[in-house]
């Protein structure tokens, strides 16, 4: 038998925890996709403006979408994340997850998919239809509407922009993606290392972390260039060098909490 | 089966609970955990389940070292706590989620139990009662046909028909390959079920014997008067119930509540006769 990892095993242990947290995940994906339509519905567009924002391939921009896709998108992930590894604060739940037959790995991978991977596919999905449902009354709503488009000073048609228009209208944008594997990452450790109380206790932990790092970086920043004149700018070259570090960096860092997250369900003790 | 060398464990590094415990457990046997509170029961019952980590010397038990939590281990370890945790899910449910991990799981067994313990199978198990609930995770437990069965206080809870229906159950599900060890303060629920004593006290075993070794060196009877042959004795309605050497090779009843006490007061005089 092998006692690290068994595809069987892993089959049985995504099986159990679907049949015990099944019914809860999806009841929370009905409520965010309420939240999701609301936050749509108290945004609908004016069909008298004759002022738009338009992006670069002719299209409106809807300005509420990209800040409450981010906002609703970090506060459901880092809950879900937040609240997986809760039963291991509470002796009696702990004691029965720690009994069940599957190793430290299959327990640790199943974690990742359903609070990470899971996660982040349904909340994609479910904004991405709700989104798609919206445009599709927005577009036939205003399909007899033309408007001018500043950036062009043309008369065009207005049809709005898709979420995907949004996630990739800024060039700097694709090196945010590995953020939402951080956050997890974080508050999935937080469930584990905290018993009681995981969110908040995360959530402080982490604003006094950044506090503290953004502290001495200012701090850092401040010895370096004080009483000093700039004699060279950074070019965009060296823009994107500054972004691919800290894409990659959220990479690590992602890694290396699991990493710690791995170690601290290996060693729980009851 | 289990073999502790040397166990050394404490919650507290001023204050440990096990000092160089050492002691060997085998199969085909009902072993009986009896302690003060604090005393380090559930403890130990956790150290051999690999709940919590030594911090000193070994665990063997049935060939792994418990502490890695290995899959092929936890599938021959039924682990009753005294306090856990049933969903919010109906008894076919739990099954379905929980039995396949276990390959010897015997369904027909489960039921059996199920019905001699008279639980409402279609009731959710969270609105079961404690003793309900207890007799699920109990009847669950057995079913795995783990070979090793551990239980910390299995008859809290449960009323006394149930008491009685355990006994019962415990006695047919104990095989050759099983070890079974049940920790309890209640030891009047135990009688007639547990072969060998184990007892905790003062971060050690104070004592490890077979009923038949206890009653063979032991007599338990109700005497008139005290005298110096006997090693304790309490006040009963009659005289007095003492313990004392069985020199004469005298047949007496075991009285796990009398044996108890009088090791915690008398150790000194007892250890001669375990050592």
């Amino acid at each position: 038998m092998n006692n690290t990892f068994n595809i069987n095993r892993f089959g049985l242990l995504l099986k159990r925890q679907w049949l015990e947290f099944g019914k809860i995940y999806l009841m929370s994906l009905v409520v965010l996709t309420g939240i999701i339509i609301a936050f749509y519905f108290f945004n609908i567009p004016d069909l008298n403006r004759s002022l738009y924002r338009w992006d670069d391939h002719g299209h409106v921009q809807l300005g509420f979408r990209l800040p409450t896709f981010m906002a609703i998108g970090f506060l459901f992930l880092t809950i879900v994340a937040s609240t997986y590894f809760n039963a291991f604060g509470q002796k009696p739940k702990a004691i029965m997850e720690l009994m069940t037959p599957a190793s430290v790995t299959e327990k640790f991978i199943c974690a990742i998919l359903f609070s990470t991977i899971l996660s982040l596919i349904s909340y994609l999905l479910i904004f991405y239809i709700v989104d798609a449902i919206f445009l599709n009354y927005f577009n036939e709503l205003w399909q007899h509407n033309k408007a001018t488009n500043y950036n062009t000073g043309k008369l065009t048609a207005v049809s709005f922009s898709t979420l995907f228009d949004d996630l990739t209208s800024e060039r700097e944008f694709k090196f945010f993606f590995a953020l939402p594997f951080f956050f997890s990452s974080i508050f999935l450790l937080g469930s584990i290392y905290f018993n009681r109380f995981h969110y908040i206790k995360t959530a402080l932990s982490v604003t006094a972390l950044f506090s503290f790092i953004i502290f001495l970086t200012i701090k850092f920043g401040n010895l370096m260039t004080e009483g000093k004149t700039r004699v060279y700018a950074v070019d965009y070259l060296e823009k994107d060098f500054v972004f691919k570090i800290f894409f990659w960096s959220s990479v690590a860092l992602s890694l290396i909490i699991w990493l710690i997250t791995y170690v601290r369900l290996k060693e729980k003790e009851v | 089966m289990i073999n502790i060398n040397n166990l050394n464990f404490g919650y507290n590094k001023h204050k440990p609970l096990f000092k160089n415990m050492s002691m060997r457990l085998s199969n085909g046997h009902i072993y009986g955990l009896l302690g003060k509170n604090g005393a380090g029961k559930s403890t130990l019952l956790k150290n051999l389940a690999g709940l919590v980590y030594a911090q000193g010397g070994t665990l063997d038990v049935m060939g792994y070292d418990p502490a890695k939590r290995q899959p092929a281990l936890l599938e021959q370890i039924c682990f009753i706590p005294e306090e856990f945790y049933l969903p919010s899910v109906k008894i076919g449910t739990y099954l379905k989620a929980n039995a396949p991990f276990y390959k010897n799981f015997d369904y027909g067994y489960f039921n059996d139990l199920i019905k001699e313990f008279d639980i409402p199978v279609e009731q959710k198990l969270i609105n079961m009662s404690y003793g309900q609930k207890k007799k699920v995770i109990i009847a669950f437990g057995l079913a795995t046909q783990a070979k090793l069965v551990i239980m910390d206080e299995p008859t809290n809870g449960l009323d006394i028909p149930s008491k009685a229906q355990f006994r019962k159950i415990m006695a047919s599900a104990m095989t050759d390959e099983r070890c079974i060890i049940i920790s309890t303060h209640q030891v009047r629920d135990l009688d007639n079920l547990i072969d060998t004593v184990i007892m905790l006290d003062e971060n050690d075993i104070a004592l490890k014997a077979t009923v038949e070794e206890i009653t063979e060196k032991l007599t338990f009877k109700k005497v008139k008067e005290i005298d110096d042959s006997i090693f304790y004795a309490e006040p009963s309605l009659s005289g007095y119930n003492a313990v004392m050497p069985n020199y004469h090779q005298e047949e007496s009843k075991l009285d796990m509540e009398l044996l108890f006490n009088a090791i915690l007061a008398e150790k000194i005089k007892f250890k001669p006769l375990f050592s």
